[in-house]
Protein backbone atom coordinates (compact mmCIF):
# COMPACT_ATOMS: atom_id res chain seq x y z
CA UNK A 1 0.00 0.00 0.00
CA UNK A 2 2.69 2.60 0.85
CA UNK A 3 5.28 1.01 -1.91
CA UNK A 4 3.77 3.12 -4.92
CA UNK A 5 3.22 6.67 -2.96
CA UNK A 6 6.89 7.52 -4.07
CA UNK A 7 6.42 6.64 -7.94
CA UNK A 8 2.92 8.47 -7.54
CA UNK A 9 4.08 11.61 -5.80
CA UNK A 10 6.74 11.94 -8.68
CA UNK A 11 3.86 11.53 -11.70
CA UNK A 12 1.48 13.78 -9.63
CA UNK A 13 4.46 16.67 -8.91
CA UNK A 14 5.65 16.75 -12.37
CA UNK A 15 1.12 16.71 -13.27
CA UNK A 16 1.05 19.56 -10.76
CA UNK A 17 4.06 21.74 -12.32
CA UNK A 18 2.34 21.34 -15.45
CA UNK A 19 -0.86 21.98 -14.90
CA UNK A 20 0.23 24.90 -12.76
CA UNK A 21 2.34 25.89 -16.34
CA UNK A 22 -1.18 25.38 -18.71
CA UNK A 23 -2.94 27.61 -16.19
CA UNK A 24 -0.87 30.52 -16.11
CA UNK A 25 -0.71 30.45 -19.77
CA UNK A 26 -4.27 30.61 -19.95
CA UNK A 27 -4.79 33.55 -16.93
CA UNK A 28 -2.26 35.84 -18.56
CA UNK A 29 -2.67 35.04 -22.18
CA UNK A 30 -6.25 34.95 -22.39
CA UNK A 31 -7.24 38.53 -23.33
CA UNK A 32 -4.65 38.42 -26.35
CA UNK A 33 -6.67 35.53 -27.64
CA UNK A 34 -9.39 37.70 -27.74
CA UNK A 35 -7.49 40.14 -30.35
CA UNK A 36 -8.14 39.70 -33.60
CA UNK A 37 -5.50 41.83 -34.59
CA UNK A 38 -3.14 39.28 -33.45
CA UNK A 39 -4.44 36.36 -35.33
CA UNK A 40 -4.39 38.46 -38.58
CA UNK A 41 -0.81 39.33 -37.99
CA UNK A 42 0.18 36.15 -37.21
CA UNK A 43 -1.31 35.24 -40.94
CA UNK A 44 1.85 37.56 -42.91
CA UNK A 45 4.78 37.08 -40.48
CA UNK A 46 7.22 36.03 -41.79
CA UNK A 47 9.40 32.97 -41.12
CA UNK A 48 12.50 34.94 -39.67
CA UNK A 49 10.39 37.17 -37.63
CA UNK A 50 8.41 34.09 -36.25
CA UNK A 51 11.98 32.85 -35.36
CA UNK A 52 12.94 36.05 -33.52
CA UNK A 53 9.44 35.76 -31.58
CA UNK A 54 9.94 31.94 -30.41
CA UNK A 55 13.74 33.38 -29.37
CA UNK A 56 12.94 36.56 -28.10
CA UNK A 57 10.02 34.89 -25.69
CA UNK A 58 12.53 32.09 -25.11
CA UNK A 59 14.95 34.49 -23.54
CA UNK A 60 12.32 36.10 -21.47
CA UNK A 61 11.10 32.92 -19.95
CA UNK A 62 15.13 32.05 -19.08
CA UNK A 63 15.23 35.53 -17.42
CA UNK A 64 11.96 35.08 -15.86
CA UNK A 65 12.78 31.43 -14.63
CA UNK A 66 15.35 32.94 -12.52
CA UNK A 67 12.41 34.89 -10.69
CA UNK A 68 9.43 32.82 -10.62
CA UNK A 69 8.92 30.20 -13.21
CA UNK A 70 5.97 27.22 -13.28
CA UNK A 71 7.68 24.51 -10.87
CA UNK A 72 7.86 24.15 -7.27
CA UNK A 73 11.24 23.19 -6.99
CA UNK A 74 13.53 26.35 -6.52
CA UNK A 75 15.96 26.62 -9.26
CA UNK A 76 19.01 26.14 -8.62
CA UNK A 77 21.30 25.72 -11.79
CA UNK A 78 21.30 27.67 -15.12
CA UNK A 79 21.23 24.49 -17.24
CA UNK A 80 17.64 23.95 -15.13
CA UNK A 81 16.54 27.46 -16.17
CA UNK A 82 17.53 26.40 -19.55
CA UNK A 83 15.04 23.14 -20.15
CA UNK A 84 12.31 24.82 -18.07
CA UNK A 85 12.23 27.40 -20.13
CA UNK A 86 11.89 25.15 -23.40
CA UNK A 87 9.59 23.49 -21.27
CA UNK A 88 7.74 26.37 -20.87
CA UNK A 89 8.05 27.35 -24.79
CA UNK A 90 6.44 24.21 -25.68
CA UNK A 91 3.49 24.91 -23.02
CA UNK A 92 3.17 27.85 -24.36
CA UNK A 93 2.67 26.78 -28.22
CA UNK A 94 0.52 24.02 -27.33
CA UNK A 95 -1.79 25.97 -25.29
CA UNK A 96 -1.96 28.02 -28.34
CA UNK A 97 -3.12 25.34 -30.58
CA UNK A 98 -5.90 24.50 -28.81
CA UNK A 99 -6.80 27.47 -27.78
CA UNK A 100 -7.31 28.47 -31.38
CA UNK A 101 -8.90 25.69 -32.50
CA UNK A 102 -11.30 25.67 -29.57
CA UNK A 103 -12.09 29.08 -31.23
CA UNK A 104 -12.09 28.16 -34.37
CA UNK A 105 -9.49 30.49 -35.56
CA UNK A 106 -7.44 27.29 -37.11
CA UNK A 107 -9.20 25.56 -39.67
CA UNK A 108 -8.43 23.05 -42.55
CA UNK A 109 -8.35 25.56 -45.24
CA UNK A 110 -5.61 27.84 -43.90
CA UNK A 111 -2.47 27.80 -45.45
CA UNK A 112 0.40 26.16 -43.66
CA UNK A 113 2.68 29.97 -43.47
CA UNK A 114 -0.84 31.07 -42.06
CA UNK A 115 -1.47 28.60 -39.50
CA UNK A 116 2.18 28.51 -38.30
CA UNK A 117 1.98 32.44 -38.12
CA UNK A 118 -1.01 32.26 -36.02
CA UNK A 119 0.00 29.56 -33.58
CA UNK A 120 3.66 31.33 -33.07
CA UNK A 121 2.33 34.36 -32.89
CA UNK A 122 -0.49 33.58 -30.35
CA UNK A 123 1.89 31.32 -28.13
CA UNK A 124 3.94 34.47 -27.05
CA UNK A 125 1.39 35.34 -24.62
CA UNK A 126 0.87 31.91 -23.85
CA UNK A 127 4.21 31.03 -23.10
CA UNK A 128 4.84 34.46 -20.74
CA UNK A 129 1.75 33.20 -18.88
CA UNK A 130 3.79 29.88 -18.07
CA UNK A 131 7.10 32.10 -16.90
CA UNK A 132 5.20 33.75 -14.36
CA UNK A 133 2.69 31.44 -13.20
CA UNK A 134 4.29 31.16 -9.99
CA UNK A 135 3.96 34.85 -9.36
CA UNK A 136 0.25 35.54 -10.81
CA UNK A 137 -1.16 34.40 -7.76
CA UNK A 138 0.43 33.92 -4.22
CA UNK A 139 1.40 30.24 -3.11
CA UNK A 140 0.98 31.77 0.20
CA UNK A 141 4.66 30.25 1.53
CA UNK A 142 3.14 26.37 1.96
CA UNK A 143 4.56 24.47 -0.75
CA UNK A 144 5.47 22.04 1.68
CA UNK A 145 1.57 21.77 3.26
CA UNK A 146 0.30 21.51 -0.18
CA UNK A 147 2.57 18.70 -1.53
CA UNK A 148 2.02 16.63 1.90
CA UNK A 149 -1.84 16.78 1.18
CA UNK A 150 -1.41 15.71 -2.63
CA UNK A 151 -0.10 12.79 -1.63
CA UNK A 152 -2.08 11.46 1.27
CA UNK A 153 -5.42 12.80 0.16
CA UNK A 154 -6.99 12.27 -3.37
CA UNK A 155 -9.08 15.17 -5.15
CA UNK A 156 -12.66 13.64 -3.87
CA UNK A 157 -12.33 12.46 -0.60
CA UNK A 158 -14.02 15.09 1.45
CA UNK A 159 -12.30 17.83 3.27
CA UNK A 160 -12.05 16.96 6.73
CA UNK A 161 -10.24 19.60 8.83
CA UNK A 162 -12.27 22.52 9.06
CA UNK A 163 -15.30 21.29 7.50
CA UNK A 164 -16.23 19.37 11.14
CA UNK A 165 -15.89 22.52 13.02
CA UNK A 166 -19.02 25.00 13.66
CA UNK A 167 -20.97 24.77 10.59
CA UNK A 168 -23.96 27.36 11.67
CA UNK A 169 -26.31 27.93 8.77
CA UNK A 170 -24.34 32.12 8.71
CA UNK A 171 -21.12 31.23 8.42
CA UNK A 172 -21.85 28.68 5.87
CA UNK A 173 -23.69 31.29 3.72
CA UNK A 174 -21.07 33.88 4.54
CA UNK A 175 -18.76 31.29 2.97
CA UNK A 176 -20.57 31.03 -0.23
CA UNK A 177 -21.25 34.96 -0.26
CA UNK A 178 -17.58 35.01 -0.68
CA UNK A 179 -16.90 32.61 -2.94
CA UNK A 180 -19.56 33.82 -4.94
CA UNK A 181 -18.44 37.60 -4.92
CA UNK A 182 -14.72 36.26 -5.71
CA UNK A 183 -15.69 34.84 -8.55
CA UNK A 184 -17.93 37.62 -10.27
CA UNK A 185 -15.28 39.88 -9.27
CA UNK A 186 -12.62 37.78 -11.37
CA UNK A 187 -14.65 37.39 -13.74
CA UNK A 188 -15.24 41.16 -14.31
CA UNK A 189 -11.45 42.25 -14.29
CA UNK A 190 -10.75 40.06 -17.34
CA UNK A 191 -14.00 39.49 -19.30
CA UNK A 192 -15.18 43.56 -18.87
CA UNK A 193 -12.29 44.48 -21.48
CA UNK A 194 -13.03 42.67 -23.96
CA UNK A 195 -17.50 42.62 -23.95
CA UNK A 196 -17.22 45.19 -26.02
CA UNK A 197 -15.26 44.68 -28.58
CA UNK A 198 -16.11 43.12 -32.20
CA UNK A 199 -14.29 39.65 -31.42
CA UNK A 200 -17.47 38.30 -29.27
CA UNK A 201 -19.64 38.51 -32.43
CA UNK A 202 -16.98 37.43 -34.63
CA UNK A 203 -15.48 34.17 -32.75
CA UNK A 204 -19.46 33.54 -31.58
CA UNK A 205 -20.65 34.03 -35.59
CA UNK A 206 -18.41 31.16 -36.28
CA UNK A 207 -19.07 28.62 -33.77
CA UNK A 208 -21.22 25.17 -34.45
CA UNK A 209 -23.15 24.12 -31.66
CA UNK A 210 -20.68 21.37 -31.07
CA UNK A 211 -17.90 24.02 -31.11
CA UNK A 212 -19.84 25.98 -28.53
CA UNK A 213 -20.20 22.48 -26.29
CA UNK A 214 -16.37 21.94 -26.76
CA UNK A 215 -16.24 25.07 -25.30
CA UNK A 216 -18.50 24.50 -22.41
CA UNK A 217 -16.49 21.66 -21.66
CA UNK A 218 -13.03 23.39 -22.17
CA UNK A 219 -14.46 26.20 -19.87
CA UNK A 220 -15.34 24.02 -17.06
CA UNK A 221 -12.34 21.93 -17.26
CA UNK A 222 -9.79 25.22 -17.39
CA UNK A 223 -11.58 26.31 -14.32
CA UNK A 224 -11.15 23.15 -12.69
CA UNK A 225 -7.35 22.67 -13.66
CA UNK A 226 -6.57 26.13 -12.34
CA UNK A 227 -8.65 26.27 -9.06
CA UNK A 228 -8.14 22.45 -8.05
CA UNK A 229 -5.09 21.03 -10.00
CA UNK A 230 -2.43 23.42 -10.86
CA UNK A 231 -1.46 23.68 -6.77
CA UNK A 232 -0.98 27.36 -6.61
CA UNK A 233 -1.25 26.97 -3.09
CA UNK A 234 -4.72 27.92 -2.47
CA UNK A 235 -6.03 25.03 -3.21
CA UNK A 236 -5.68 23.48 0.54
CA UNK A 237 -7.73 26.53 2.02
CA UNK A 238 -10.39 25.89 -1.12
CA UNK A 239 -11.46 22.32 0.01
CA UNK A 240 -11.68 22.89 3.15
CA UNK A 241 -13.80 26.12 2.53
CA UNK A 242 -17.57 25.43 3.40
CA UNK A 243 -21.24 26.55 1.69
CA UNK A 244 -22.76 25.56 -1.21
CA UNK A 245 -19.16 25.81 -3.65
CA UNK A 246 -18.03 22.75 -1.06
CA UNK A 247 -17.59 20.21 -3.48
CA UNK A 248 -14.55 20.76 -6.44
CA UNK A 249 -16.94 20.20 -9.44
CA UNK A 250 -20.05 22.10 -7.59
CA UNK A 251 -18.02 24.81 -7.01
CA UNK A 252 -16.61 24.54 -10.85
CA UNK A 253 -19.98 24.42 -12.57
CA UNK A 254 -21.70 27.28 -10.07
CA UNK A 255 -18.52 29.56 -10.69
CA UNK A 256 -19.15 29.09 -14.40
CA UNK A 257 -22.96 29.84 -14.19
CA UNK A 258 -22.25 33.15 -12.25
CA UNK A 259 -19.71 34.10 -14.80
CA UNK A 260 -22.08 33.21 -17.57
CA UNK A 261 -25.10 35.44 -16.07
CA UNK A 262 -22.10 38.40 -15.25
CA UNK A 263 -20.91 37.96 -18.94
CA UNK A 264 -24.49 38.03 -20.13
CA UNK A 265 -24.82 41.27 -18.21
CA UNK A 266 -22.27 42.34 -19.81
CA UNK A 267 -23.11 42.19 -23.07
CA UNK A 268 -26.26 43.73 -22.64
CA UNK A 269 -24.32 46.49 -21.11
CA UNK A 270 -22.58 47.02 -24.11
CA UNK A 271 -25.18 46.39 -26.40
CA UNK A 272 -23.70 43.33 -27.90
CA UNK A 273 -27.05 41.70 -27.06
CA UNK A 274 -30.19 42.85 -26.07
CA UNK A 275 -33.92 41.02 -25.47
CA UNK A 276 -34.84 41.12 -29.59
CA UNK A 277 -31.65 39.20 -30.11
CA UNK A 278 -32.50 35.61 -31.43
CA UNK A 279 -31.95 32.89 -29.36
CA UNK A 280 -28.82 31.36 -30.39
CA UNK A 281 -27.07 34.70 -30.68
CA UNK A 282 -27.35 34.61 -26.76
CA UNK A 283 -26.06 31.44 -26.52
CA UNK A 284 -22.99 31.77 -28.51
CA UNK A 285 -21.84 35.30 -27.75
CA UNK A 286 -22.26 34.14 -23.46
CA UNK A 287 -20.45 31.11 -24.04
CA UNK A 288 -17.62 33.04 -26.02
CA UNK A 289 -16.94 35.62 -23.59
CA UNK A 290 -17.75 32.78 -21.16
CA UNK A 291 -14.55 31.45 -21.42
CA UNK A 292 -12.29 34.24 -20.18
CA UNK A 293 -14.72 35.27 -17.69
CA UNK A 294 -14.97 32.06 -16.00
CA UNK A 295 -11.05 31.67 -16.34
CA UNK A 296 -11.12 35.49 -14.18
CA UNK A 297 -13.41 33.67 -11.92
CA UNK A 298 -10.88 31.00 -11.03
CA UNK A 299 -8.16 33.40 -10.34
CA UNK A 300 -10.75 35.21 -8.41
CA UNK A 301 -11.54 32.17 -6.48
CA UNK A 302 -7.79 31.85 -5.56
CA UNK A 303 -6.87 35.52 -4.60
CA UNK A 304 -9.36 35.42 -1.77
CA UNK B 1 12.81 20.47 2.58
CA UNK B 2 15.49 18.20 2.41
CA UNK B 3 13.63 16.14 -0.29
CA UNK B 4 13.47 18.95 -2.48
CA UNK B 5 16.90 20.44 -2.40
CA UNK B 6 17.54 16.65 -3.36
CA UNK B 7 14.93 16.77 -6.39
CA UNK B 8 16.31 20.14 -7.75
CA UNK B 9 19.51 18.22 -8.44
CA UNK B 10 17.99 15.19 -10.10
CA UNK B 11 15.30 15.23 -12.51
CA UNK B 12 12.72 12.68 -11.73
CA UNK B 13 11.50 10.22 -14.57
CA UNK B 14 8.33 12.70 -15.19
CA UNK B 15 10.80 15.81 -16.01
CA UNK B 16 12.95 13.82 -18.31
CA UNK B 17 9.77 12.95 -20.30
CA UNK B 18 8.22 16.22 -20.33
CA UNK B 19 11.36 17.57 -21.28
CA UNK B 20 11.74 15.03 -24.58
CA UNK B 21 8.13 15.88 -25.39
CA UNK B 22 8.63 19.44 -25.17
CA UNK B 23 12.23 19.36 -27.23
CA UNK B 24 10.41 17.33 -29.92
CA UNK B 25 7.70 19.67 -29.88
CA UNK B 26 9.80 22.92 -30.15
CA UNK B 27 11.84 21.14 -32.94
CA UNK B 28 8.72 20.35 -34.81
CA UNK B 29 7.87 23.91 -34.98
CA UNK B 30 11.07 25.48 -35.10
CA UNK B 31 11.86 22.55 -38.22
CA UNK B 32 8.63 24.36 -39.68
CA UNK B 33 9.25 27.46 -39.42
CA UNK B 34 12.82 26.43 -41.30
CA UNK B 35 10.62 25.06 -44.26
CA UNK B 36 8.84 27.78 -44.23
CA UNK B 37 11.82 30.04 -44.65
CA UNK B 38 13.52 27.96 -47.28
CA UNK B 39 10.39 27.17 -49.74
CA UNK B 40 9.58 31.16 -51.52
CA UNK B 41 6.69 32.23 -49.99
CA UNK B 42 6.49 35.84 -51.31
CA UNK B 43 4.10 34.82 -54.53
CA UNK B 44 1.40 38.25 -54.28
CA UNK B 45 -1.79 37.41 -53.99
CA UNK B 46 -3.97 35.78 -56.64
CA UNK B 47 -7.63 35.12 -56.31
CA UNK B 48 -10.07 32.54 -58.09
CA UNK B 49 -13.88 33.03 -57.55
CA UNK B 50 -15.83 29.77 -57.19
CA UNK B 51 -19.81 30.36 -57.05
CA UNK B 52 -22.44 28.35 -55.04
CA UNK B 53 -25.94 26.94 -56.28
CA UNK B 54 -27.76 30.38 -55.88
CA UNK B 55 -31.29 29.97 -53.77
CA UNK B 56 -34.32 32.16 -54.24
CA UNK B 57 -36.54 33.87 -51.53
CA UNK B 58 -39.52 36.08 -52.26
CA UNK B 59 -37.87 36.70 -55.54
CA UNK B 60 -34.42 37.80 -54.22
CA UNK B 61 -31.34 35.46 -55.38
CA UNK B 62 -28.59 34.94 -53.00
CA UNK B 63 -25.41 33.21 -54.25
CA UNK B 64 -23.29 32.91 -52.46
CA UNK B 65 -19.67 32.91 -53.73
CA UNK B 66 -15.96 30.83 -52.31
CA UNK B 67 -12.86 33.38 -52.81
CA UNK B 68 -9.44 31.55 -52.83
CA UNK B 69 -6.05 33.38 -52.49
CA UNK B 70 -3.62 31.00 -54.30
CA UNK B 71 -0.89 33.44 -53.76
CA UNK B 72 1.39 33.23 -50.76
CA UNK B 73 0.66 36.70 -48.99
CA UNK B 74 -2.34 37.48 -47.56
CA UNK B 75 -4.68 40.10 -49.03
CA UNK B 76 -7.06 42.35 -46.50
CA UNK B 77 -10.10 44.53 -47.76
CA UNK B 78 -10.93 42.29 -51.14
CA UNK B 79 -13.57 44.14 -52.70
CA UNK B 80 -15.64 41.44 -54.63
CA UNK B 81 -18.16 42.62 -57.14
CA UNK B 82 -21.35 40.86 -59.10
CA UNK B 83 -22.31 42.53 -62.10
CA UNK B 84 -25.47 41.16 -63.90
CA UNK B 85 -27.76 43.01 -66.57
CA UNK B 86 -31.72 43.44 -64.96
CA UNK B 87 -33.52 44.69 -68.29
CA UNK B 88 -31.20 46.47 -69.65
CA UNK B 89 -29.86 48.17 -66.42
CA UNK B 90 -26.58 46.74 -64.55
CA UNK B 91 -26.73 45.62 -61.04
CA UNK B 92 -23.26 45.17 -59.41
CA UNK B 93 -23.61 43.89 -55.91
CA UNK B 94 -19.97 44.25 -53.94
CA UNK B 95 -18.47 43.07 -50.90
CA UNK B 96 -15.88 43.62 -48.83
CA UNK B 97 -13.46 40.77 -47.51
CA UNK B 98 -11.59 41.64 -44.45
CA UNK B 99 -9.02 39.45 -44.87
CA UNK B 100 -7.97 36.47 -47.28
CA UNK B 101 -4.54 35.12 -45.95
CA UNK B 102 -2.34 33.27 -48.31
CA UNK B 103 -3.63 29.81 -49.61
CA UNK B 104 -7.25 29.70 -48.08
CA UNK B 105 -10.94 30.66 -48.47
CA UNK B 106 -13.22 33.17 -47.69
CA UNK B 107 -16.76 33.34 -48.12
CA UNK B 108 -19.13 36.16 -49.01
CA UNK B 109 -23.04 36.38 -50.86
CA UNK B 110 -24.13 38.43 -53.47
CA UNK B 111 -27.71 38.86 -53.35
CA UNK B 112 -28.83 39.91 -57.00
CA UNK B 113 -32.91 40.67 -57.95
CA UNK B 114 -32.70 38.46 -61.30
CA UNK B 115 -31.21 34.79 -61.15
CA UNK B 116 -27.18 35.51 -61.10
CA UNK B 117 -26.14 32.00 -63.79
CA UNK B 118 -25.10 34.67 -66.55
CA UNK B 119 -23.88 37.42 -63.58
CA UNK B 120 -20.11 38.39 -63.62
CA UNK B 121 -17.89 37.74 -60.36
CA UNK B 122 -14.39 38.97 -59.71
CA UNK B 123 -12.29 40.28 -57.43
CA UNK B 124 -11.83 44.64 -58.31
CA UNK B 125 -8.94 44.99 -55.56
CA UNK B 126 -7.52 44.74 -52.17
CA UNK B 127 -4.68 45.99 -49.95
CA UNK B 128 -1.79 44.99 -48.71
CA UNK B 129 -2.25 44.43 -45.67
Amino acid sequence: MNQPTLPRSIWAEERDDLLRAVSGAFLFGVPLLYTMEVWWIGTYTSPLRMLAGLLLTYAALVALNRTTGFRTQKQTSIWRSLTDSAEGLAIGLLVSVISLLLLRRLTFDLGLDTVIGQIVLESIPFSIGVGIANGLLDRGGNDQASDESENSTDQNEPPKSAADQPDSPESLWKDTLADAGATALGAIIIAFSIAPTDEVPMIAGSLSPPALLLLVAASLLISYIIVFEAEFGAQDKRRSQRGIFQHPLSETVASYLISLLLTMLMLLFFQQLDFSAPLNQWVSYTITLGLPATIGGAAGRLAL
Amino acid sequence: MSKHSAAGQQRSTAEWLSLVISLLLLTAVVGLIGFLWITPTDEVPRFSVQRDQAREVDGVFYLPVTVHNHGDSTASQVLLEGSLMVDGQEQAPNTTLDFVPGHSDREATLIFSADPAQAEIRVVSYQKP
